[in-house]
């Protein structure tokens, strides 16, 4: 009988195929901090209730989730450098648009649509923290900016950090799309590699093996990040045991 | 000193502070006093503008706020001169009792942090929480979060200190702790106005009583004017109803 599936292969190939993996990190972790940016202004906007900003972010963030991830990366890649041609028509300019390196589609659209979701968890994380603590740095005289960067963001980090942490895991996992921007990260270097021998059973095997480590080491990272942000639950009082007793039961 | 002229503050249709006239020299202590809901806490909480008064002008030494033009700098002035001891502690439940009183200080007045340190746990030693500087808040009690509250406040050298109730959501046991430490800053010749309901510590310690009805001051004297021979009819039956344990002569 021939052999149908190569279990050596499936581990003798992953060394192969993560040097493909710092591309797929790079990737997903740029788009997370542009996107927590965008995700930031966006919750601050509906926040503030700004006029006329309000409407736009609302329908952006309607966009970004009501399409599906695949669409928006096709969108992205035929209408940058459309609109850099008609940049190049209207004001005499000279872009190149062969030029863009491929992985800024990438970016941009992994970045815009994580933003999306983001605002949302941000703008919860952020209506949820005590109002009495933004109040006493109002009353001390910081700024409105001191208060969101001391008080408002630090609280509302512990908050939305789980939700967060899901959204990256997400984006790693998302990062396999990005082929169709002809970006050669681990899931389409897998499928080139495959095409010399055909085993792409088995390299999707090895694939779905990485990305699940990956996957639980970022989950660890996490959680020992939100157990070390909060700080104040770290600690048993030893001196009052019913705070102890609290604490326990919690 | 601090001079407030002409003081309006509605809530929509709600006219919470009439036209409140009330100057407060250097180390004195005035204690406002009146029923729950006459607006005694809504006029503190318009001197740092934590509400936004309608109109009248607020002054602090020789600089004068006409409220209906107050910039975000006058806010800041106002605030950074001032400070607020709250009914519900108010703390930063992510920072440490030493923390919390070196906020301020770092964040606003721009001391550097080893300065700000010392001049923290100065102030906690002060208010008899030399053992409790790296406690947060959650592992405190009631009355140890006030005087923690009571340090930040200290610690700003702020040109008056507004309490704003500051034991009414105290056990009745730790009421004392907590009255005590006022009692020494009041002592030091601090500038204070306080909104409390504990009517013999307020004759004790205060250099003028300010009886409060529906938004204006209705009666205003030295505590024994006040408390021994009301002059308003308000007056004595709020009075009559508190029943103060001495209302007699020694």
């Amino acid at each position: 009988m021939p052999k149908l599936f190569d279990f050596e292969l499936v581990f003798s190939q992953i060394p192969e195929i993560l040097r493909y993996l710092p591309i797929t990190l790079e990737i997903a972790f740029i788009s997370m901090i542009l996107s927590l940016l965008i995700g930031l202004a966006t919750a601050l906007i509906k926040i503030k209730q700004i006029p006329v900003l309000r409407r736009i972010s609302a329908f952006y963030v309607s966009f970004m989730r009501g399409t599906p991830i695949i669409v928006q990366l096709y969108l992205t890649f035929y209408a940058v450098p459309m609109v850099l041609q008609y940049i190049n028509y209207y004001y005499g300019t000279n872009y190149n648009t062969n030029s863009i390196p491929p992985i800024l589609f990438v970016l941009l659209t992994f970045a815009l649509n994580e933003g999306a979701y983001n605002s949302e968890s941000i703008r919860a994380a952020i209506q949820s923290v005590d109002r009495g603590g933004i109040e006493a740095g109002h009353a001390m005289g910081m700024t409105t900016f001191q208060t969101l960067r001391r008080i408002i963001l630090p609280e509302a980090l512990i908050v939305a950090l789980p939700t967060l942490g899901n959204s990256l895991i997400g984006l790693i996992k998302g990062t396999s799309l990005a082929f169709v921007c002809s970006v050669v990260e681990m899931t389409a270097a897998g499928k080139l590699l495959a095409s010399r021998n055909f085993r792409f059973f088995e390299m999707y095997v090895s694939l779905a093996i990485i990305y699940w480590v990956v996957t639980i080491v970022l989950e660890r990272l996490m959680a020992h990040w939100e157990k070390r942000l909060k700080v104040n639950e770290r600690r048993l009082p030893v001196d009052d045991p019913n705070q102890r007793l609290a604490q326990e039961i919690r | 000193m601090i001079q407030i002229k002409g003081l309006h503050k509605k809530f929509g249709k709600h006219h919470v502070v009439k036209d409140v006239n009330l100057t407060v020299e250097d180390g004195q202590v005035i204690a406002i006093i009146g029923p729950s809901g006459s607006g005694k806490s809504t006029l503190l909480r318009c001197i740092d503008f934590l509400e936004t008064p309608q109109s009248g002008v607020i002054a602090l030494d020789d600089f004068t706020v006409d409220v209906t033009k107050a910039s975000k700098r006058d806010i800041l002035y106002l605030r950074r001169n001032t400070a607020m001891v709250f009914q519900q502690f108010n703390l930063l439940k992510y920072k440490t009792a030493v923390e919390n009183v070196m906020e301020g200080l770092v964040t606003v007045q721009k001391m550097n942090e080893k300065e700000a340190r010392v001049t923290a746990n100065t102030y906690l030693d002060h208010v008899g929480l030399h053992d409790r500087k790296d406690y947060y808040p959650r592992e405190l009690s009631g009355g140890q979060q006030q005087r923690v509250g009571i340090a930040r406040a200290l610690a700003l050298n702020p040109k008056v200190i507004l309490f704003d109730e500051p034991t009414s959501a105290l056990d009745p046991e730790m009421v004392g702790e907590v009255l005590a430490v006022i009692r020494a800053a009041a002592k030091e010749g601090r500038t204070m106005i306080i909104v409390s309901h504990e009517m013999s510590f307020v004759r004790e310690i205060a250099d003028r009583v300010v009886f409060f009805e529906e938004g204006s001051i209705v009666e205003e004297g030295t505590p024994e004017e006040v408390f021994r021979q009301p002059k308003n009819e308000r007056t004595k039956q709020f009075l009559a109803r508190v029943n103060l344990p001495f209302n007699y002569e020694i």
